[in-house]
């Protein structure tokens, strides 16, 4: 068997199964652990303080006004990113029929050319996120293996993928080998890593927002 | 729309043309580079008499960039048509000492186009050994004939 | 074929057969921009050409259907085929032979021992070893002892067509004879392999003419000539400017398909399939299959036949035959979060009671 079908058969199969177990179990069991038990009296309804819950995991994600001029650069930076991620994800026509071969849906696809440009820009803004988590001694000092593992394995795929595109550095079949190898890693690493953030960020913090505002103490 | 083919794909042919005297009005890049090269080889044929070729379906040539080729090359006064296990065409351009050189198999298919630089492409030239052979061959007819055979 | 008096040069047959000069010439000047080779390597060819002694070639034909021979006999002009077998003294080919059953294997024995150490060999077809190679026999001999005896004398072997090469569809799933390529069989011996199924008729004779003048010429990583396998069908096809902006044709029949946008979608393995296709094209160069509309197979790779899913299937897809273990991955996850959570909530409360019954002991205290 070559590198590319094992990267597309049994490599991809693992870690499918790998990526669904484990999220799977890291979402369930968070879900049913047992919530502090409340003391006071509630100051708001539930319907209220769902609502209000909403309000928060939209607000939290915005920066706060006052620190704008500390936070904006690195939000911008880390919200551009992902754009252009989902973007290469999602609308890569290659990557479309990949997600037909597995679920059957497929959508409209944007044009290769225009996809790559967005893949370099964000490969540039990844490196600027890896610069300033090393530049800034706090946020140096708050990271840990998981968090440059986390940036390693995505942007090995986009690495990869770009030299896929451009037929850069080996022959193709190869380039792709290696592409689909660094997404089966990925997908591999998510369940246990920082990457989960993707399933955890917003509901985490709504459920913050809908306990403050049973509280009394939105914000 | 019907079936597109390569040639309709719109190419846009970018340059200045009064550098290179082109009477189409356009030049890419790559032509004013083997333009550059053939006069190079010119040079040198000139001053050593060495012959040189380029290989025209090994450059990467839309269509439309071998035709302002031509164009710029413009025609010279001779041309040749062998028929040599199939056509070949040997034209000399309009500067002396280029050739544009067509090979065909006697299908008509195109089986090299090349741009040789020298005085007179070596397909055309008489060889010795052929001189001598031909001699032969027309010596031993004579003998047949002297000895009271026909010649044919 | 063997008895006849043997003509040592290419040139002696050559002026013999009436081939002019110039018919040479243009044969070399064709050969070498074929090639890829810079013009001036055309003298060099006709050079060596005339001097070179005109190798032996024995032709064994094995597990395969005779389209490689087609191919090769039908190169593009009938003229260019006889300059090969000008060039080349094909003394054995039980396909085109007019000796048959004891005389042909004399003849065999024959050119070995007369050319032992310089003959070179032509092969296609796989070779199975199943049951002790049963499934293949020439005159009560196994395919692989034929093959193995005729190559210890060879100088080289080059693999016409995919089945030689690869092992082709003998090898193809469930490969119940066991078929293998000759590169798993003989590995001693400089083995060019001119893959395809079938291989493009000038590409095969342009193999053997760089051999007989300039050697074993370069090779890829799967004894390829690089001259023809060094780009994919993906890298000189036509359909390129629509794989790149994005325009695919998703049937057959639609849109996309009359204007003759890219076939990634209808399953097309070009950009994994390295072959002379796309430049060289097929049947005097009218065209390629990809120019009528069909997707690349990939005929020219190793495991063509078994290892994209199917022709059909594009090459981003995964190539998984049921998504059903990752739904049972995905419900034992789930599982375990149950699990997890009721165990969490177990300690929660074992330790809420413990720390009542501590707060009751101090109390007492
Ligand atoms: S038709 Fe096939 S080879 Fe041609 S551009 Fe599309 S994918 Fe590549
Ligand atoms: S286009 Fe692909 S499948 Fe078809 S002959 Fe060429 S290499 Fe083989």
């Amino acid at each position: 068997m070559e590198l590319l079908e094992f990267a597309r058969g049994p490599a991809l199969k693992v870690a499918l199964v790998v990526f669904c177990f484990g999220v799977l179990w890291r979402l369930v069991g968070t879900v049913l652990l047992r919530f502090h038990p409340h003391l006071s009296v509630p100051r708001n309804g539930f319907f209220k303080s769902f609502m209000l819950g909403l309000a928060v995991a939209g607000s939290r994600s915005w920066p706060y006004r006052r620190f704008i001029v500390r936070t904006g650069y690195g939000e911008a930076l880390g919200y551009s990113y992902h754009i252009g991620l989902f973007l290469v994800i999602l609308f890569f026509a290659p990557h479309v029929l990949f997600i037909k071969s597995l679920f059957g849906v497929s959508w409209a696809t944007l044009p290769s050319s225009i996809v790559t440009i967005i893949a370099v820009v964000t490969f540039t803004l990844l490196l600027a996120v890896l610069f300033r988590r090393l530049a800034y001694s706090v946020l140096r000092k708050l990271s840990n293996f998981d968090d440059y593992f986390s940036w390693f394995v995505t942007t090995l795929v986009i690495v990869t993928g770009l030299m896929a595109t451009a037929h850069f550095g080996a022959r193709y079949e190869t380039l792709m080998a290696w592409h689909i190898l660094s997404f089966d890693l990925l997908l591999i690493w998510f369940p246990f890593g920082k990457l989960m953030h993707a399933f955890y960020i917003f509901p985490s913090r709504m459920i913050n927002g809908y306990f403050l505002a049973r509280k009394g103490a939105p914000s | 729309m019907i079936a597109r083919r390569l040639s309709d794909i719109p190419v846009k042919v970018e340059g200045d043309a009064s550098k290179t005297g082109s009477t189409t009005g356009t030049v890419g890049g790559g032509l004013i580079a083997i333009l550059r090269e053939i006069t190079e080889m010119l040079e040198r044929l000139a001053r050593y008499d060495e012959s040189a070729a380029i290989d025209l379906r090994s450059l990467p040539f839309s269509p439309s960039d071998y035709q302002s080729l031509r164009e710029s090359l413009g025609t010279g006064e001779v041309e040749i048509t062998l028929n040599v296990d199939g056509i070949s065409r040997v034209r000399e351009t309009g500067f002396a000492g280029v050739w544009w050189v067509e090979h065909r198999s006697p299908d008509d298919e195109l089986l090299a186009v090349l741009l040789e630089i020298t005085n007179i492409p070596e397909i055309v030239v008489t060889n010795r050994d052929e001189v001598a052979r031909s001699a032969n061959r027309l010596r031993d007819r004579l003998s047949i004939h002297t000895a009271g055979g026909n010649i044919q | 074929m063997t008895t006849a008096k043997r003509l040592e040069t290419i040139e002696d047959v050559l002026t013999a057969n009436g081939v002019s000069r110039r018919t040479f010439l243009k044969f070399c000047i064709s050969t070498a921009s074929f090639m890829a080779l810079a013009p001036s390597m055309s003298t060099v060819i006709a050079k060596e050409l005339l001097k070179a002694r005109r190798p032996s070639v024995i032709y064994l034909s094995f597990q395969e259907c005779t389209g490689c021979l087609e191919s090769l006999t039908r190169s593009y002009t009938p003229s260019v085929e006889n300059m090969i077998f000008n060039m080349v003294s094909l003394d054995y080919d039980d396909t085109l032979m007019a000796a048959a059953g004891k005389q042909s294997e004399e003849a065999l024995d024959t050119v070995i021992k007369e050319n032992y150490g310089h003959y070179m060999m032509v092969v296609d077809g796989a070779v199975p070893l199943g049951n002790g190679g049963v499934y293949n026999t020439q005159g009560g001999k196994s395919a692989v002892q034929i093959l193995t005896d005729s190559a210890k004398g060879a100088a080289a072997i080059v693999c016409v067509g995919t089945c030689s090469s690869f092992g082709g569809i003998p090898l193809a799933h469930p490969n119940p004879t066991g078929a293998v390529p000759v590169s798993d069989i003989i590995t001693d011996k400089p083995i060019i392999n001119v893959s395809g199924c079938p291989p493009i008729p000038a590409v095969i004779t342009s193999t053997l003419v760089h051999y007989v003048t300039l050697g074993v010429p370069a090779l890829d990583a799967h004894h390829r000539p690089l001259a023809f396998f060094g780009n994919t069908i993906h890298d000189r096809c036509y359909r390129r400017p629509f794989f790149d902006e994005g325009k695919f044709a998703k049937t057959f029949d639609d849109e996309g398909a009359r204007n003759g946008w890219c076939l990634y979608e209808l399953g097309c393995k070009g950009p994994t399939t390295y072959n002379a296709c796309a430049t060289t094209k097929w049947n005097e160069g009218t065209s390629f299959p990809i120019e009528s509309g069909h997707p690349c197979l990939g005929c020219s790779e190793p495991n063509f036949w078994d290892r994209n899913g199917s022709f059909y299937a594009p090459l981003a897809a995964g190539l998984i035959s049921s998504v059903a273990p990752i739904g049972e991955a995905a419900g034992a996850g789930a599982a375990a979060g149950v699990g997890t959570a009721a165990l969490s909530r177990l300690r929660n409360r074992a330790k809420v009671r413990q720390r009542a019954t501590e707060k009751q002991t101090s109390k007492e205290e």
